[in-house]
């Protein structure tokens, strides 16, 4: 019985030590995990976001200038880790804002999206297109000015009282924005990366004594 | 459930039918005006009348004091702008003012249209789209060069680039 147990702790003896062969040949002093999980990651300028509107704006009622608040629809990833959550909250701004009026004229909006608030730094934010002229009566009005032309009567006066539609955007509106800017942001590393640096951390003589017992 | 999904598909919608998809393609899809890209690091907006009423009124648009461009009736012009925001101007005996936000690498449209007024016609200038330039394009003509001021590119320059 006794020759077995030594005959089984000659062979694991044997296994570990071939075991630590192999492993002095990995650079166990770098941190595995530096280049799987890079501390710093850069979410790159022209990065296509979804951004939602969190307020009612309209040609008649917003005022250029004026602020709104903004929500990322989905995060952005940057191989494949989490660099900005979705729900991140940010502003946009009314660019232009003019209401309806006489001779058919039409109500006109520009809104853009100017940045979303990541941390205490602000990810600037382009190509928001959301906006432009509502519905107009233009024609109708150029139709009673030349009818009024040919009438005795003055029809086309009619026209400083025709309105175009007004623009209302509501809240809750989803449209695409663009990153304006390469946004480098320090990141924890991952568990994966933190449970490859654990090892390294340990001095090389210290397994031989694990695997020796 | 069912609500949210229809709020959501009549919010992309709505998103879709505001949206001015500027820049995507510099020159319109349908368009009889071959419109080239902005320089780089530059933005650009074409300025357009359809023809209309007030054929005989120019709609003169300015930033400022600077003149940018006359437009006369069924023309157009293609002026290159710094990026950042720009506050285009026309006046008769009413006046009409755009603010527009020029990116780099974009182009917008913008339409002047002249309303009826009670001594002489009124311009009205406002965002437009690719769409309704490509749908006006086959009657337009370039602004004469004597009427282009400040940015507007010149014949040769357009043929040159495009």
């Amino acid at each position: 019985m006794q020759r077995v147990l030594s005959v089984v702790l000659a062979t694991a003896l044997c296994c570990a030590s071939a075991t630590l062969r192999a492993e002095d040949s990995i650079p166990v002093t770098e941190p595995a995990g530096a280049e799987v999980a890079p501390s710093q990651v850069t979410v790159p300028s022209f990065t296509e976001v979804a951004v939602q509107i969190l307020a009612e704006l309209g040609s008649k009622t917003s005022t250029k200038g004026e602020t709104f608040p903004i929500r990322l629809v989905n995060a952005i990833i940057v191989d494949g880790r989490e660099i900005v959550p979705a729900g991140t909250e940010g502003v946009g701004e009314v660019i232009h804002a003019k209401g309806n009026g006489g001779m058919g004229a039409a109500g006109e909006l520009i809104l853009t999206a100017r940045y979303l608030q990541v941390g205490d730094r602000q990810l600037p934010l382009r190509s928001f297109h959301v906006g432009g002229t509502a519905h107009d009566r233009i024609g109708l009005v150029d139709t009673l000015a030349v009818a009024s032309a040919a009438s005795p009567l003055p029809i086309g006066l009619l026209g400083f009282f025709i309105k175009g539609n007004q623009l209302t955007v509501a809240s809750g509106t989803v449209a695409t924005a663009r990153t304006a800017a390469d946004f480098t942001i320090e990141l924890p590393p991952t568990p994966e990366a933190a449970a490859a640096e654990v090892p390294a951390a340990v001095p090389q003589d210290q397994p031989t004594g694990e695997v020796a017992q | 459930m069912k609500l949210r999904v229809l709020t959501t598909a009549a919010a992309l919608s709505l998103t879709a039918a505001l949206a001015v998809p500027a820049g995507a393609a510099d020159t319109p899809t349908g368009s009889a005006i071959s419109i080239p890209e902005p320089p780089a690091g530059k933005g650009q907006i074409v300025f357009f009348r359809p023809s209309g009423m007030g054929m005989a009124m120019g709609c003169t648009v300015k930033e400022g004091e600077t003149k940018v461009s006359s437009l006369g009736n069924g023309k157009y012009v293609v002026v290159v702008a710094e990026p950042g925001t720009h506050e285009y101007l026309v006046r008769s005996e009413a006046k009409d003012a755009l603010t527009l936000l020029v990116e780099a690498d974009e182009t917008q449209f913008v339409r002047c249209h002249i309303k009826m007024g009670i001594m002489a016609g009124r311009p009205d200038i406002a965002p437009s789209t690719p769409e309704e330039f490509a749908g006006a394009s086959e009657h337009l003509k370039l602004v004469d060069d004597d009427d282009m001021g400040e940015g507007a590119l010149r014949a040769a320059e357009l043929s040159s680039s495009s």
